[in-house]
């Protein structure tokens, strides 16, 4: 139960027969609580597909993903849909809000779908907590590309989920906007009392991965490796390799 | 979740609006329909007329015939006979007591509606004279002032031929009827049957009397005396042609209505997809997701019916003027919210059920798929609509081909009748429309294909952008179609089939007389037998003038079945008329036999007890069977039996076959016809200006019918084609934006939704052309079954302006938004989705 998210053998493929095409795995790993976990590799690796198949978006096609000790392979489209709901926070490159609903009611939005009346102060709390709280009425189209993402960020934080997850949360945002979403993001790990213990990124920018505990990389599907306090050289530095040609070294640990 | 829905509403105005004013007009139109029609099947309230100061009036009765059951103008036989002789007789003993007579007697030149009554009768209708005196002798007569003067000399025309009169005094008009008194005797020689009695003796006498008599007599008193009137018959008789129509049309308009709003509605939820991904990548389930759509649809469906409602009440005004200005409905008849009953609660409550139902169906099978959207479509940038041909699609659109093609087929082979059913067949015409539009999804790939294939080699990226965003989009392509294929679908099939069913009589017809010349009426309701007898006098002119009338057979089931019959010479229907004897032969036609049509069932030398119209009962061998054209299904009797026509009908013949004996010299002969007709009411034609003359009478009816209806569905429809492109495009800025991203100029982005526009429209036309294909062979069946003949006319030239309309109206409803969004700029508007 230390383990936020694990998952065990998972493997998703798209199509059937002939033209299946197998998009990751079989993987095995876990995020511990209270860690910030980057998953860097290229182009087409799988790191979006994994992030989706943890956070229970997506259905693995084999093997389990556990979020918070409920196994979600065995759950069906609507308990996993609910499960999610409470235990999970997704943030998406493209923000992904509704463009009619103002901040505050986007933030709301989990807590509607859950069927709670969402408290003012909830909501208030979350957009505070991402320092939005003076532009909770306003829609997104009259917020700036770095508002819009940390408004995303507090409709993941809203419900209190066990595990925040964020896929190239910075990649429509500039190099400034980004390194303050980032350190948003280090601080919900680094101060527990927030909420959120466990934050798990997909990226490809080796600045955006050094913000995390330990990178996991991934290439064709499978583990390629990981690394421990990492910075943004080590990490180019096998970045690159991980581009190069031959045997790459890999130590999964399991 | 509806807060959500309600708050997202910012951002799908058009489409949002879009859905409302297709509910709102379709329920209006079904509402006004639906009252107009209950309004039509209750006759006016009238007080009584020519009895209105009669205290008690005795009438023929049967109680076991309904009018609506039987033709206009066809009499029970207890009303053809009147009032019993006996039974007069025995009123006599109770009081005094006076005769009335209703018989066809018009003025030479006078309106073809008046009619004959005995002179005592005229004061209980309130008639006083206005200046003469009442006639005394056979020879003089009293009209209405203003139809003729004090001591003129007249012509008047009855079943007896055109007689002189002398007018002996006048009264003043009443707007009920325009009558000609005669003297009792006279009528009684004109008009043997007594068609009332009034009975001024002691009511409990009067009474007892007409006890006695049974059930095949009525006594009217107080407001029941109304059904004595002309009114009675004639409200009906006028309202006839709306009762007829107007079914037709809430038929067409209400499946029109229903299939527009329903995919409209189901539109609106495709076009939210994006919307309801998003909602599921927050974790929204399926379930909250239909939820939402059901609540939505439910809130818009009340609020836009109870509106649509509201406006169909208030259009009823306007519909039945409509109505009256096409000679539909009578001039008197006024139906609108002044009007409003509780009886019209019925129909708006339908209308706005319908609205509601409709909303909630066309949202259902929208909500069910959208709410099994992957949350992880909402990551895709490209939003490109689910085109793919599932097997629920493939079930529907494979289900509406064989329904379609199974009704035009069961048409075709089984039962060609039905094509003569207005209401029945427009429903059938309208299955394969129907069905084409729900396949439309799955045919739109390859006819885009096609359509868009003589055009692969022109310059410029239109054709391949506008191919492709087609083919990218199908069920958009196949949603905003979806309209003009019902408008021109519908129209095509109907407006043909009527011309062509119309065609085809007028081939039968044409083909049933072998007479060269006609006698028709002239500005009478048809000629006297004593007309025809005269001319048949002139040397070398033999004249067959059926008198029509009305013989009643005992159908086996201790009730009697009426059957028009046609009263002429035997020998003159062999020469006159080309009838296609079945079995039998028109030679053993005599004195003492019938020519029945062959659908009876009668077969040659039956022998058939017939009761007659003035009570006698004979008996009737079957001489020959005749094949009837449909609706003509008449059978021939001998001369002997014209004399019934006053009894049953007006004792006139509806038109006379002339033909010359050979060697007869053709103009003397017709010159001495002409003479011999002047003033009595009949023309001389020839046989082709009767056919023509007949089938313009019968197109204008059965035009009028359609043209009324299609005006409906073609208002309806263009509307909804203007709806479904605004909705559409609206939605499609993003697309817009990243044309203009990539370099189009405003121009090449505004032709490319024209040309868009005009494929799809293009797409809608060849379905309604392949829906028209499947109702051909339904149509040409029939037509060689009932007629023999399939001339299948066309009317192409409003079919293309109609289409053009379409296709006018499609680009209308792109440019519109296109032009309001090409005003943004261009990045702006690429944000937006």
């Amino acid at each position: 139960m230390d383990d936020a998210v694990r998952l065990e053998a998972l493997t998703r493929r798209y199509g059937s027969g002939k033209t299946a095409v197998t998009a990751l795995g079989p993987v095995s790993m876990s995020f511990p609580r209270g860690s910030f976990t980057a998953i860097m590799g290229p182009s087409g690796s799988g790191k979006s597909t994994l992030l989706q198949c943890a956070a229970g978006l997506d259905r693995a096609t084999s093997g389990s993903a556990v979020l918070d000790g409920t196994d979600l392979s065995a759950l069906s489209e609507t308990k996993r849909t609910t499960f999610r709901r409470e235990a999970t926070g997704f943030v998406f490159q493209a923000y992904n809000l509704l463009p009619s609903l103002t901040a505050e009611q986007n933030v709301a939005l989990p807590l509607r779908l859950s069927g709670r009346r969402p408290g003012r102060d909830e909501v208030r709390r979350a957009l505070a907590q991402v320092g939005l709280a003076d532009r909770a009425h306003s829609r997104p189209d009259h917020l700036s590309g770095g508002q819009q993402q940390r408004v995303a960020v507090a409709r993941a934080l809203v419900t209190r989920p066990a595990v925040l997850f964020a896929d190239e949360p910075t990649g429509a945002l500039d190099l400034t906007t980004g390194n303050e979403l980032l350190e948003l993001l280090r601080d919900l790990v680094d101060s527990r009392e927030r909420g959120v213990g466990t934050v798990v990124m997909v990226t490809h920018d080796p600045r955006v991965a050094a913000f995390a505990d330990r990178v996991v990389f991934l290439t064709d599907g499978v583990l390629a490796g990981e690394l421990h306090s990492p910075t943004a050289q080590t990490v180019a530095a096998r970045m690159s390799d991980l581009g190069r040609p031959g045997p790459v070294a890999t130590a999964p640990r399991c | 979740m509806l807060s959500v829905a309600l708050g997202t509403l910012r951002a799908r105005w058009v489409s949002f609006l879009g859905t409302i004013a297709a509910l709102v007009l379709a329920v209006a139109q079904l509402a006004a329909l639906g009252v107009v029609m209950v309004a039509a099947l209750q006759p006016p309230q009238r007080p009584p007329q020519r009895f209105a100061t009669a205290p008690n009036v005795v009438l023929p009765s049967d109680p076991s015939w309904d009018p609506a059951h039987h033709d206009l103008g066809v009499r029970s036989l207890t009303e053809a006979k009147g009032v019993p002789p006996t039974l007069v007789d025995k009123l006599a003993g109770t009081g005094r007591t006076i005769v009335d007579r209703t018989f066809y007697a018009q003025l030479a030149r006078g309106p073809k509606n008046q009619v004959g009554h005995p002179w005592p009768v005229a004061r209980f209708g309130g008639h006083t004279l206005r200046d003469g005196r009442a006639p005394r002798t056979d020879r003089e007569i009293v009209v209405a002032a203003g139809r003729a003067h004090t001591g003129e000399r007249v012509s008047v025309l009855t079943a007896a031929g055109p007689e002189s009169y002398t007018v002996v005094g006048t009264v003043s008009p009443v707007d009920w009827e325009d009558a000609i008194f005669f003297t009792t005797t006279e009528t009684a020689r004109l008009s043997p049957r007594i068609d009332a009695l009034v009975a001024l003796g002691p009511p409990e006498r009067v009474r007892a009397a007409v006890h006695e008599a049974g059930d095949t007599v009525q006594l009217l008193t107080g407001r029941a005396r109304h059904h004595a009137d002309a009114a009675a018959k004639d409200d009906r008789e006028a309202l006839d042609n709306t009762v007829t129509l107007l079914p037709v049309m809430a038929t067409v308009a209400g499946t029109t209505a229903v299939f527009v709003v329903a995919s409209t509605f189901a539109f609106s939820v495709v076009q939210r997809r994006r919307e309801i991904a998003l909602l599921r990548t927050v974790g929204a389930v399926g379930r909250q997701v239909r939820r939402m759509i059901y609540g939505e649809a439910l809130l818009v469906g009340c609020c836009a019916s109870a509106l649509g409602s509201l406006l169909g009440l208030l259009a009823t005004g306007p519909l039945t003027s409509l109505l009256i200005r096409m000679d539909i409905a009578p001039p008197w008849f006024d139906v609108g919210p002044a009007s409003a009953s509780w009886s019209m609660m019925a129909p708006l409550g339908a209308a706005f059920l319908t609205g509601v139902l409709v909303a909630l169906g066309g949202a259902m099978a929208a909500a069910h798929r959208a709410s099994r959207i992957q949350p992880m479509e909402a990551l895709r940038e490209a939003a490109v609509d689910d085109s793919a041909t599932t097997p629920g699609r493939t079930v529907l659109g494979v289900a509406g081909i064989a329904g379609g093609l199974g009704t035009a087929c069961w048409i075709g082979l089984a039962a060609p009748r039905t094509a003569l059913s207005p209401t029945a067949y427009v429903v059938c015409l309208m299955v394969p429309v129907v069905a084409t539009a729900l396949l439309a999804p799955l045919v739109v790939g390859p006819l885009v294909r096609l359509l868009m294939w003589p055009l692969r080699r022109l310059p410029g990226p239109h054709t391949m952008l506008v191919r492709q965003s087609t083919l990218a989009a199908r069920r958009r392509t196949a949603a905003t179609a979806a309209p003009v294929l019902l408008t021109v679908g519908l129209t095509l099939s109907l407006l043909t089939a009527t011309n062509s069913l119309g065609a085809a009589r007028d081939h039968g017809l044409r083909g049933t007389i072998s007479a060269p010349y006609a006698l028709v009426p002239d500005g009478t309701p048809g000629i006297s037998p004593a007309v025809a007898a005269r001319v048949d006098r002139i040397e070398g002119v033999q004249v067959a003038a059926p008198v029509l009338t009305t013989v009643y057979l005992p159908d086996g089931d201790n009730r009697l079945e009426e059957i028009d019959g046609l009263a002429l010479e035997p020998a003159a229907l062999s020469r006159t008329m080309r009838l296609k004897v079945v079995h039998g032969s028109l030679g053993d036609f005599g004195d003492n036999s019938m020519v029945v049509a062959e659908q009876w069932g009668r077969k040659v030398g039956d022998r058939v007890p017939v009761h007659l119209a003035d009570g006698r009962h004979i008996t009737l061998k079957v001489a020959a069977t005749y094949a009837a054209p449909p609706g003509g299904d008449v059978a021939y009797l001998p001369e002997s039996l014209a004399d019934t026509g006053v009894f049953a009908r007006d004792g006139l013949a509806r038109r006379g076959y002339l033909a010359l004996s050979p060697g007869t010299d053709r103009e003397r002969a017709l010159t001495a016809v002409r003479t011999v007709v002047e003033g009595s009411g009949a023309h001389l034609t020839t046989r082709d200006d009767l056919v023509t003359a007949e089938a313009a009478y019968a197109r204008q009816l059965t035009e009028t019918r359609q043209r009324s209806t299609a005006v409906i569905v073609v208002l309806f429809c263009f509307l909804a084609i203007l709806n479904t492109l605004l909705m559409a495009t609206a939605d499609r800025r993003s697309d817009l934006a990243v044309l203009r991203l990539a370099g189009a100029t405003p121009r090449q982005v505004l032709r490319f939704f024209v040309a868009e526009s005009l494929l799809v429209s293009a797409v809608g036309t060849a379905l309604a052309a392949l829906a028209f294909g499947v109702n051909l062979i339904g149509l040409v069946g029939a037509l060689h079954a009932l007629f023999g003949t399939a001339p299948i006319a066309v009317p192409y030239a409003l079919i293309a302006s109609i289409a053009a309309v379409s296709g006018m109206l499609a680009v209308a409803g792109t440019v519109l938004p296109v032009t309001a969004a090409l005003r943004r700029r261009a990045m702006d508007t690429a944000g937006d989705r």
